[in-house]
């Protein structure tokens, strides 16, 4: 018995001395070389988008050399959260999504190479040029955007006998949700919900609020939640979610459900989700087509979603490099179209915009041009001032909505409880 | 004297437990020191500032951290027993003496505390669907009415607690099998010939004989609960309304999404002095029992 | 009414057994499906033809090897050194009065009490300033603070016959070696128990390595799996899945092969002699 106990005993010391030297008889890397070698992070398209970039950018520069690596959305900022302030174990050059970055800009202001002097500003959306200039500096090259449309399917609507240019305001789309539902029905043998919505999240209210062009914070970091237009966009919102035309989502997972089971006939969202719609639901091709959002009374402006950002470690050892690879991979507008066309990522640098893909559309989405109406709408979206304290903010008014919509609360008194609590919290 | 005696029976303690210590002191002490320190403290664009007790005293301003506390004790008085009991129960039923092909069942039931977040996290989203979900279908076959499950405040803790319970139940069902193995034969053998009922022997003998292995199971899931994190981070966010917002998910928020590195440590403290003061109620009421 | 109970029995065991094992179930055949099919409601339950297409995108994308064999050394590693650690130390505990015990035990035992979030970010700071960030031993070192581990061997090593130690006293027997010759091999189930446990948090753990390992080629499973889903707005879940079914197997069988000591040495009492 202890024979045997002491023959295990050995193999498994045995087998620990060898993984600890394997481990220790590592490859070193050749970071003393002299050579200039750009590591990145980036999530899956991203990164790929990025290689394609390296691949052109290295027939003019032989020299400099390239480490991709792989990292999820939250894997970065748990490493940004833990690393940033002393710049320590981070990649020379790092995508963020955009509305991450004011966060790190914020409470860590040397975190990121300033990076305004390889930047001109005209030819970005504005509202992308906003998303990465932070108290006077430039923290991030932006990178892809998310103007935001209302994709809808042609057969639902056909089938209800809903003209979509009849949708002009978030009223129509009410009525429409309704001659919808009664008439048609998905592939399982459920009634067809107009869009879905998350009645958890800020979702549809930031929307409604971003056609006035206005955000959760003025310029000074004061809340304007009980703003009237606020108060607007908030009543529009819940009108929508009473009405009982929507879908309750709970989760990415859920949202892509409702596009693979074609229970929407609608859904208000970035241009991104064209290969979301594309991957999920093939056997859609032809059915969807995008126009714009349908309009709120006052509000001129369009609203984005999502998109990212590139920037730069400030503690490099080759910035310059850095800094000349990402305005070459920012700036090719052939790049940014062929990033468009494989990976879904919708350039905010405007003179790609010539580009023949934007012109021709997706026949995926019909005959008209998809891209138009993210185009036009790409240049509305407004400049809303940054606040470091959107990402809480925002899941303040998550709560806020669902005890609108979920427990009916009353909207003028839920609004001023946010408002004092969001003063409070942030004064 | 050989050289084995250079450790003698006085200094053989410190021998073995020296290098624990050191450990301990390295990785333990010294960050718990400095969060401590940082708690007083709040990142303001790039250095710390001194906030003295500001961080404390908001926090206990702070409306979530109320919700998020109360949540966490409702998941702890609902779960903790509704999940010890079925676990003591399952042990038993494996107990039994007729019963074949025990270890397939010990098996199958340890299995959801090694499945993967993911995978969990979509199959219970799929079962919990309002409109389409097995568990409402279920629950309308017995007459039941469907369930809104992640809508509304309290059936949104239940699927919680569900989901919890389904993951550590048969982690906690290994540990008092291995306590009513423990029993001697001859005990339960006097108790069957006495013509004890099933309850009887479970109430009278088993429990009894049982109790040190439940208290061990009811303290680490305990402390468990308290950190709960995984569950409503993948489930609900949350949400509604914050009803299932915990402590561990609202101390992730602040450190890791709002970058508040002088406010994440003072919640985690406030946590730990929670923690404290349950096991040290916990210890006394079990001292107080055996007395 | 015998006949009642058992079917009785075999039902509740029954119902417990499935319900465990559907979400398991679940995992694998989704790894052998389309996206599609496991979005629809209800989901594909049954094993489909996509399983080479899904591996074919999930090598593509991850260095399974690399990420399973860095797991693998990670996981041994630390169980081996917690397996001689601790049991020293609950030896230590348990079976010798010396200054300080009670206060070394309650400190290691009040530490299970602080959220271990709280502590990243320090320790991050030291890995740096020890210039250790991007290391295995830098995964390995810090969550050898495991007080659950040691209360396990404490408590296992309580029950530990002291005849038999003053015995090995009698006979001559170093202090040392009698720990390596008499109380190791006597403890085997609570060794098990201890091995499953610190194993599968290994295994799975995700934040620290993830803080913690700054380079591909070092990355565990649970951060090459997130890597995966990676893609904010348009998920893959059939490789997901797969993948994780893959990173489950290993876990598996280390429960199969050690189930025995697990289930007799959790909660000690386990000396035979």
């Amino acid at each position: 018995m202890s024979k045997k106990f002491k023959k295990a005993l050995a193999a498994v010391l045995a087998l620990v001395l060898v993984l600890v030297l394997t481990a220790c008889g590592g490859g070193k890397t050749g970071e003393e070389s002299g050579e200039t070698v750009l590591t990145v992070w980036a999530w899956d398209v991203a990164l790929m988008q990025l290689q394609d970039a390296a691949a052109v950018y290295q027939q003019e520069h032989p020299d400099v050399q390239f480490v991709f690596e792989e990292m999820g959305t939250d894997q970065i900022y748990n490493k940004l959260s833990t690393s940033l302030a002393t710049g320590n174990g981070i990649a020379d050059i790092i995508a963020i999504e955009g509305e991450m970055l004011v966060g790190y800009a914020d409470k860590f202001p040397e975190g990121f190479l300033d990076v305004t002097d390889c930047i001109n500003a005209d030819d970005y959306l504005p509202s992308k040029i906003a998303e990465v200039t932070y108290k006077g500096k430039t923290h991030a090259f932006p990178w892809d955007a998310g103007p935001v449309g209302l994709f809808y399917r042609t057969d639902y609507f056909e089938q209800a006998g809903v003209n979509p240019e009849d949708i002009q305001t978030w009223d129509d789309l009410i009525e429409a949700g309704k001659k919808v539902e009664a008439v048609c029905k998905t592939p399982a043998g459920d009634p067809v919900k107009m869009l879905p919505i998350r009645p958890n999240s800020a979702g549809l209210y930031a929307l409604i609020r971003n056609q006035f062009g206005i955000g959760a914070f003025d310029e000074n970091g004061t809340p304007l939640i009980t703003d009237p237009r606020s108060i607007q966009a908030m009543e529009m919102a819940d009108k929508i979610y009473d009405s009982g035309i929507g879908l309750n989502y709970n989760g990415w997972d859920e949202y892509e459900q409702t596009v693979a089971n074609e229970s929407v006939a609608c859904i208000p969202e970035a241009v991104w989700m064209i290969g979301t719609i594309k991957d999920k639901a093939p056997q859609t091709e032809g059915k969807w087509a995008a126009m714009d959002l349908p309009a709120i009374e006052g509000g001129t402006y369009s609203c984005s979603n999502g998109g990212s950002d590139l920037a730069i470690n400030a503690k490099t050892p080759f910035p310059e490099a850095a800094k000349d690879f990402c305005a070459f991979a920012m700036s090719d507008s052939a790049l940014q179209a062929a990033g468009f066309e494989k990976y879904g990522l919708y350039p905010s640098y405007i003179p790609s915009y010539e580009e023949e893909i934007f012109k021709t559309g997706d026949p995926f989405f019909g005959e008209e041009n998809v891209y138009e109406i993210f185009i036009e709408n790409g240049q509305k979206v407004a400049q809303i001032p940054l606040s470091v304290n959107t990402q809480e903010a925002s899941d303040y008014i998550g709560t806020t909505v669902s005890n609108i919509f979920l427990n009916g609360a009353d909207i003028q008194t839920e609004m001023e409880a946010l408002q004092k609590e969001l003063e409070t919290k942030f004064s | 004297m050989n050289k084995r005696t250079i450790v003698t029976r006085k200094s053989a303690p410190y021998f073995f437990i020296t290098p624990v210590c050191v450990v301990f002191a390295v990785f333990m002490v010294y960050p718990i020191l400095r969060s401590l320190y940082l708690s007083f403290f709040e990142l303001v664009s790039g250095s710390y500032e001194f906030v003295g007790f500001q961080n404390y005293i908001k926090l206990f301003r702070d409306e979530v951290f109320y919700k998020s506390l109360f949540n966490t004790v409702i998941f702890l008085v609902v779960q903790v027993p509704i999940m010890i009991g079925g676990a003591l129960l399952l042990a038993v039923a494996i107990e039994q003496k007729f019963i074949r092909g025990r270890s397939f069942f010990r098996t199958t039931i340890f299995l959801p505390s090694v499945t993967a977040l993911v995978a969990y996290a979509l199959v219970f989203k799929v079962l919990l669907n309002s409109d389409h979900g097995l568990i409402n279908y279920v629950i309308e076959l017995f007459g039941g009415e469907a369930v809104d499950w992640f809508y509304k405040e309290w059936p949104a803790r239940f699927a919680i607690i569900i989901s919890i319970t389904w993951r550590w139940l048969g982690y906690n069902m290994i540990i008092l099998l291995a306590g009513i193995q423990a029993i001697p034969s001859d005990v339960l053998e006097a108790a069957d010939i006495d013509g004890a009922t099933f309850w009887n022997k479970l109430c009278h003998v088993i429990i009894p004989m049982v109790k040190p292995v439940i208290i061990f199971c009811t303290i680490t899931s305990t402390i468990g609960t308290l950190q709960l994190f995984d569950e409503p981070y993948i489930l609900t966010e949350g949400g509604p309304v914050n009803a299932t917002i915990t402590l561990g998910m609202y101390l992730y928020n602040n450190g890791f999404r709002y970058l508040k590195f002088g406010y994440a440590p003072a919640i985690g403290y406030v946590m730990t002095v929670i923690i404290a003061l349950l096991s040290i109620v916990q210890f006394k009421l079990t001292k107080e029992e055996d007395a | 009414m015998k006949i009642l109970k058992n079917i009785v029995v075999y039902g509740i065991l029954g119902i417990a057994a499935f319900l465990s094992l559907f979400p398991f179930y679940f995992m694998f055949v989704s790894g052998t499906n389309t996206n599609i099919q496991i979005l629809s409601v209800p989901p594909k339950f049954t094993i489909g033809t996509e399983l080479m297409n899904n591996l074919a995108i999930l090598t593509q994308k991850v260095d399974l090897l690399t990420s399973i064999w860095n797991t693998l050394f990670v996981s041994t590693v630390y169980t081996v050194l917690a397996l001689l650690l601790f049991s020293a130390a609950g030896y230590a505990l348990a079976k010798f009065r010396f200054k300080g015990k009670n206060l070394i035990f309650t400190c290691i035992m009040g530490s299970m009490m602080i959220p271990s979030l709280v502590m990243y970010v320090p320790l991050f700071e030291m890995m740096i300033k020890i210039n250790m960030t991007d290391s295995h031993w830098a995964v390995i070192l810090p969550l050898l603070a495991n007080a659950f581990g040691i209360f396990l061997m404490r408590q296992n090593m309580l029950n530990f016959p002291t005849a038999l130690l003053e015995a090995g006293r009698i006979d001559g027997v170093g202090e040392i070696s009698m720990f390596f010759r008499i109380v190791l091999p006597n403890i085997k189930p609570a060794l098990g128990a201890l091995v499953i446990y610190m194993f599968t948090s290994m295994w799975n753990n995700f934040m620290w390595p993830l803080i913690i390992l700054g380079s591909e080629e070092k990355y565990t499973l649970p951060i090459a799996l997130a890597m995966l889903d990676g893609n904010p707005t348009n998920k893959n879940y059939a490789v997901i899945l797969l993948a994780t079914a893959i990173a489950t197997l290993p876990i598996l069988i280390i429960f199969l092969v050690f189930q025995k000591q697990f289930v007799a040495g959790v909660m000690g009492g386990a000396v035979k002699e």
